[in-house]
């Protein structure tokens, strides 16, 4: 009966639109605050579709999934993020190389080529077909803020978003991994990014800033 | 058997827990020997057909595997006992503090430890757990002297490499999609290449292509090498080594193992087309950038490329002599690189910098040094009588034999740049006149003889091929059921 009302509604589709939604977001905010709390969001999201996910397909190793995807990037990342934030004590603001516009429409261009490119010969798995396409956009939209922004940790936060993204794609193609797995590429991204905030403060010690544009003198 | 790889671990932890500097020292070289006596076990047994399994085939020891993890713990001892001088050195110009150098023993064991887990996993979640975590923890030594530079490169580094990856663990999902979609699904990969003549072609495809772009990044395979050249050249001297010599051959080995799936599911015209790209584009770029290069140890880390570029060269052509070079050539790579990062981390202890400009004629002030830097710098340009003059001659044979006359003529093309260019800045200076100004010749016994052993194994694997190698290598063909 629930299940009938999921697929009616297409639930799952519409967890996948609002991640995808708040990336878009991302590419536009002007506070780094901001870009936390959206991939925060972004990670509940996640963290529901897998939920849904698992309800729907009758898969109850998926919500231990969906509890590890809670607990590390809905608590413990942004935690350390923010305390990274307070550390650096950095201005507020993004400073992005474009405007939020342009930034915007690049991100919509990208959303348009992923669903005009994918073709659905190759994946035909049924309800989550469309999510896989978003993963896709969600990712590439990643990368475009990774590039375009002169601030450190906005690469980090680009980052995090791409592996939700990756996530996503993960579990609409195959619902999850072995758990065993899935427990060690969690643990590997949580140091990934204790490494990171590691280095950003590094980088405010020997740099006096956190732009990127001072980390240019290795070239060739 | 498989047990053994915890030796670094626990000597990292042991590290942790101690507050000296003066025992690490000792216990990493201890780990390390144990490390390469517990590897040199392993590939004893493999030489005789046996296959080591651990926690339920998740860890699988076969040839193949037994062949890298011989060359990882070989190289990380030479590396241990090397570091003990040359960081004591660092230490007394202060370029590193006590408290920074314990922490790098610490991370040395760690980095160890992450490299030996790649070649054991036969799962490829874990093969993809254990090359994300080598790149956390390398990423920590290449900044570890928290310098400008260093930091930048670290972070370069790090970023680089984790988005690359990324799309390697989007490429494992899909192989995992690929297995359930032909009935059980898996990330065995024993499973896996039993099951892959089953497996959806266009489906392994896509698979196969995320994954050369993730471990390919990783692998220093051009155009995807950006941030080798950094990391490489700031790296402290061993850690170069290390990264140079194993952990390209680490990530490259990932490949491999994909390979072998795609080779069964999609045919072998597929991998080689995409093998032979990269392999090609890996020669020429850095063919290039080599003969810019005024920093000695940015030479390097171009040649590093160039030679992953040769391996995945010949690795795509394949075939059993194609695979033999590749494989013969992982192991002549792993041997002269880092030798030549030891000379240079000689060089700078001595002449506090690695600039071609400013060091010359090492001969008059350090001939031992100055005679092994010149044969390393022979070797790496793929000159007789050095060991890597004799895979690529192999490789040359297997492109003539499949009459890829166009292939053949880039790589011998692009051989002459880098020849050209490794004569023009080490012939200056290890050879040349030597400069006007030159520090007090240092002298660190241990690692003299490292660089001896070495410089004599370059030379005898130019020479012959000893048998017990060559079954090794046969087997480990075997292993990835060509």
């Amino acid at each position: 009966m629930a299940r009938n009302w999921l697929q009616a509604y297409s639930v799952l589709d519409f967890i996948a639109v609002g991640m995808l939604l708040s990336v878009i977001a991302v590419s536009s905010q002007k506070r780094l605050e901001s870009c936390v709390r959206t991939y925060v969001l972004n990670s509940w999201l996640l963290a529901a579709f897998v939920t849904v996910s698992a309800f729907y397909m009758g898969m109850p190793h998926l919500y231990i999934a969906a509890a590890l995807t809670v607990l590390s990037k809905c608590f413990l990342i942004p935690y350390f993020l923010r305390k990274v934030l307070r550390q650096l004590r950095v201005t507020h603001d993004v400073e992005p190389y474009i405007s939020a516009p342009l930034s915007l429409l690049a991100a919509f261009a990208l959303v348009v080529v992923v669903f005009s490119f994918v073709s659905q010969g190759v994946f035909v798995t049924g309800v989550t077909r469309n999510a896989l396409k978003i993963a896709i956009s969600i990712i590439l939209i990643s990368l475009f803020v990774m590039m375009t922004r002169k601030k450190a940790i906005t690469q980090v936060i680009g980052l995090l978003i791409m592996e939700n993204g990756l996530f996503l794609a993960g579990f609409s193609l195959t619902y999850g991994m072995p758990i065993i797995a899935e427990l060690g590429v969690v643990f590997d991204m949580l140091m990934g990014v204790i490494i990171l905030g590691l280095f950003l403060t590094q980088i405010k010690k020997a740099f006096v800033s956190v732009d990127l544009d001072k980390l240019t003198t290795l070239k060739g | 058997m498989l047990y053994g790889v915890l030796i670094p671990l626990a000597a990292a932890l042991i590290l942790m827990a101690s507050k000296r500097l003066k025992p690490a020292e000792y216990i990493t070289v201890l780990a390390a020997g144990a490390g390469a006596l517990w590897a040199g076990t392993i590939a004893f047994y493999a030489l005789y057909g046996y296959v080591f399994d651990g926690l339920g085939g998740l860890f699988r020891a076969d040839a193949l595997s037994a062949y890298i993890l011989l060359i990882i713990a070989g190289l990380s001892f030479a590396t241990a006992v090397y570091s003990v001088g040359y960081m004591r050195g660092e230490l007394s110009r202060l370029a590193i503090t006590e408290k920074a150098l314990k922490f790098y023993y610490v991370l040395f064991n760690l980095f160890v430890f992450t490299m030996m887990l790649i070649p054991i996993s036969n799962n490829l979640a874990f093969l993809w757990i254990a090359i994300e975590a080598t790149t956390l923890v390398s990423a920590l030594l290449v900044g570890i002297y928290k310098r400008q530079n260093s930091i930048e490169a670290a972070w370069k580094y790090i970023i680089l490499c984790t988005v690359g990856i990324t799309f390697a663990l989007l490429g494992t999902f899909v192989i995992y999609y690929a297995s359930a979609e032909a009935g059980t699904g898996t990330l065995d990969w024993t499973e896996l290449s039993r099951m892959a003549h089953g497996l959806n072609p266009a489906t392994v495809r896509l698979a196969f292509i995320l994954i050369i772009v993730g471990y390919g990044t990783k692998a220093g395979l051009a155009p995807v090498h950006n941030w080798l050249p950094d990391a490489h050249s700031e790296a402290p001297t061993p850690v170069s080594a290390l990264l140079s010599g194993i952990l390209l051959n680490c990530a490259f080995y990932g490949v491999m193992r994909f390979a072998a799936i795609a080779d069964k599911s999609c045919g072998h015209a597929f991998v080689q087309e995409i093998m032979v790209f990269f392999g090609l584009a890996s020669i020429i770029i850095p063919a290039i950038f080599i003969l810019i290069q005024s920093n000695a140890k940015r030479l390097l880390a171009y040649s590093s490329i160039e030679h992953m570029g040769i391996i995945a060269l010949a690795f795509g052509i394949g075939g059993v002599w194609g695979i033999y070079a590749a494989l013969l050539h992982i192991l002549n790579h792993a041997l002269g690189k880092p030798l030549m990062f030891f000379v240079m981390g000689r060089v700078h202890s001595q002449y506090h910098s690695v600039e071609m400009g400013e060091v010359r004629g090492v001969l008059g002030v350090n001939p031992l040094i100055a005679v092994i830097g010149f044969a390393g710098a022979m070797c790496l340009a793929g000159m007789p009588p050095f060991n890597i003059f004799l895979s690529e001659f192999l490789m040359i044979k297997t492109l003539a034999a499949g009459s890829y006359w166009g292939i053949m003529a880039t790589f011998l093309a692009a051989s002459g740049f880098v020849f050209y260019g490794f004569l023009k800045g080490f012939g200056g200076m290890f050879l040349g006149k030597p400069s006007l100004e030159h520090g007090e010749p240092v002298s660190f016994r241990a690692s003299d003889t490292v660089l001896v052993v070495m410089g004599m194994g370059i030379l005898l694997l130019g020479l012959s091929i000893p048998g017990p190698l060559n079954k090794l290598i046969n087997l480990s063909i075997g292993a990835l059921g060509v």
